[in-house]
């Protein structure tokens, strides 16, 4: 899987915000004040997506293949969350399909 | 120089009336202050500082006309800005010692649209803030902002050092503050732009107040409202530990001054404006 080719066990993550620590991903800095709170309310909502997943992968309910793809999406909404605001909308979207 | 942002997440939180009577506190301490009218949307500092009669005022120009270029920093500072103090100031009758200065600059009472993404404007206010510093030797800028997170709400945080965040006690004003403070939290937790903030509480009902209510089960339940919140808000600062420098002040008697829109710290007794003037004087915990 492609998180482990980046030496990181998805796994063995509690949380998706650690994996990002592990990986040494951080979002970026914005210009003004106004931007970094925005960007700020995404990365909750792209965090709480990215446990979502961990949650579904634990107890098998998404594909591997497909929890990878929806993992590396959310790493680049995490990196530049305001850039890629419609990308969390619709993964959040997507994960309400799943069941609980 | 220090910029303190006067802020309310909610709007009649008292912040305006606050904002000038701290400002003249700090200047009765002995300090050099610029108060700044940054809330152009709908400013109201004129009024508090009693400026509005005033032909600088009259004029119609001020901060917005600085920030988008139509006037220059010369024209601003001669022309927009009033010492308060000065025999043709509004509060010429106060003694304030030595150096001390309140200088007021005014918002313009036209209807003036600002882009605040605009790097104009980022760059002019940077510009202001270091002539302040640099010709006026100002120790305090205070900057009145607008409520809400709106476009303007980035021209104050982006200059300030430090924001104290009003609200009264209302469900509307407690949650969107309880709100603002866990945007700032955030901030904190991914590492973009936090400030260092308190949240200061306006007209808290004092318990004179309340036992003064002729409806008893009404006073019990506002008894119960405002200790209710009272755990909530300290709850809720408690979650908020990555933010260490929030700290929460109750001036429960600021309920009797607030529709009194006049400055009050001159008078015999010190006022709770001036108590937390001096609380800002105090290093950051």
């Amino acid at each position: 899987m492609v998180w482990e080719k980046h030496g990181v066990d998805l796994l063995e993550c509690d949380s998706f915000q650690q994996l990002m620590a592990k990986k040494g991903i951080r979002p970026r800095a914005y210009r003004t004040h106004i931007e970094a709170m925005e960007a700020a309310d995404l990365l909750e909502t792209i965090c709480q997506l990215g446990d979502r997943i961990l949650v579904l992968t634990r107890h098998e309910q998404i594909t591997a293949k497909r929890a990878e793809v929806l993992i590396l999406d959310l790493i680049t909404c995490f990196a530049e969350p305001i850039e890629w605001a419609q990308r969390s909308t619709e993964i959040g979207r997507e994960l309400r399909e799943y069941k609980r | 120089m220090k910029t303190l942002m006067f802020y309310s997440y909610k709007g009649g939180s008292g912040r305006t009336v606050a904002a000038a009577n701290v400002a003249a506190a700090l200047a009765k301490l002995g300090h050099r202050v610029a108060i700044v009218d940054l809330d152009v949307e709908a400013p109201g500092l004129q009024h508090v500082l009693g400026a509005e009669r005033m032909a600088q005022y009259k004029r119609g120009d001020g901060i917005q006309q600085y920030l988008k270029g139509d006037i220059d920093l010369d024209e601003l500072i001669t022309e927009v800005a009033i010492d308060t103090f000065a025999q043709d100031g509004p509060l010429f009758r106060f003694d304030v010692p030595g150096t001390a200065l309140l200088l007021y600059i005014m918002a313009s009472p036209k209807v003036t649209r600002i882009d605040a993404q605009e790097p104009l404007v980022a760059d002019r206010m940077k510009k202001l803030l270091e002539a302040l510093r640099d010709k006026r030797q100002i120790d305090f800028v205070v900057l009145d902002s607008a409520s809400g997170v709106r476009e303007t709400y980035s021209i104050s945080a982006d200059a300030s050092d430090e924001m104290l965040v009003f609200f009264r006690w209302s469900i509307q004003h407690v949650e969107g503050t309880l709100r603002f403070a866990r945007f700032m939290s955030r901030l904190k937790e991914f590492d973009q732009h936090w400030i260092p903030f308190k949240l200061v509480a306006c007209a808290s009902p004092s318990e004179r107040e309340l036992d003064g209510f002729p409806d008893d089960a009404l006073r019990e339940r506002l008894l119960e409202v405002k200790n209710d919140t009272r755990l909530k808000i300290l709850q809720t600062l408690k979650q908020c530990q990555a933010s260490p420098a929030t700290i929460f002040h109750e001036i429960p008697e600021l309920l009797e001054l607030k529709w009194r829109e006049t400055i009050i710290v001159f008078g015999d007794t010190i006022s709770p404006y001036e108590e937390l003037a001096k609380k800002l004087l105090q290093p950051v915990v």
